[in-house]
């Protein structure tokens, strides 16, 4: 059981540390990547544990294998799902988020944004193009 | 020569990724720097958690046929260090490529 409380532990502390910042991102896309994470790893870990590449204490693990490999091996996907979204956002800094997140609103805003002129007079770098746009509309 | 598979069987893997991830500019071919750090830190977490794993003598290097026997720390191969970056890697881009298809599909609704 060893093994089942070293994954559930480390996975516990990675979700303290990343839930803050997953919980903002868009579920769907971190669902899908753990779905095929399990389903790759239950592919590899069986390679590998087949082939005697890594091998386990078995007084050690709970003894739950999917064929050859250890149920407590899907952790680390778990894992991985968490923490590296949650390092990419964070290296990403405020303008730089990730294009799952950023993506949405920038494609939302660019109707409304046409729409108000008010906004364009905001946007410094925008309203430029804008304002061309503006002209070509009124003159025809 | 078949100590080198496993190693050549990663590298196998890692390049097929490296390529998609050129051929669509996803990770490492979009944003190196960003791509590069998140990788170093999620393998260097990896390594810890194995190190742990190790010394409570949970799992250990297998009987290695496939194995080169090049260690990076005691029941530590080098092959297990390409398989981090591997899983790291592998969910970098399954994870922004989701992204990807659904900010394009929230854009064309």
């Amino acid at each position: 059981m060893t093994y089942v409380v070293l994954s559930v532990a480390v996975l516990a502390l990675i979700a303290l540390i990343t839930l803050p910042t997953l919980r903002h991102l868009p579920a769907r896309p971190l669902v899908l990547t753990a779905l095929v994470l399990i389903a790759l790893t239950a592919v590899f870990d069986n390679v590998i544990v087949g082939l005697d590449i890594v091998a386990y204490d078995d007084a050690l693990t709970s003894g739950i294998r999917l064929w050859h490999a250890p149920i407590e091996d899907f952790a680390y996907a778990l894992g991985a799902v968490m923490l590296i979204p949650t390092v990419w956002t964070w290296l990403g800094g405020p303008r730089n988020a990730t294009p799952a997140h950023s993506a949405t609103p920038a494609h939302r805003a660019t109707p409304a944004h046409r729409a108000t002129p008010a906004h364009r007079a905001t946007r410094g770098h925008d309203s430029e193009p804008a304002t061309i746009g503006e002209s070509g509309e009124s003159a025809s | 020569m078949t100590g080198w598979l496993y190693l050549i069987g990663l590298l196998f893997g890692l390049t097929g990724l490296a390529v998609l991830d050129w051929r669509y500019r996803v990770a490492l071919f979009a944003q190196p720097a960003r791509a590069l750090g998140t990788l170093g830190i999620g393998v260097a977490i990896f390594l810890v958690w194995d190190m742990v794993g190790v010394g409570l003598n949970i799992f250990y290097v297998g009987s290695a046929a496939y194995l080169t026997g090049l260690r990076v720390a005691p029941e530590v191969p080098v092959e297990e260090l390409l398989f981090l970056t591997l899983l790291c890697y592998q969910t970098l881009l399954l994870w922004l490529a989701f992204g990807r298809r659904r900010a394009h599909a929230l854009a064309s609704t």
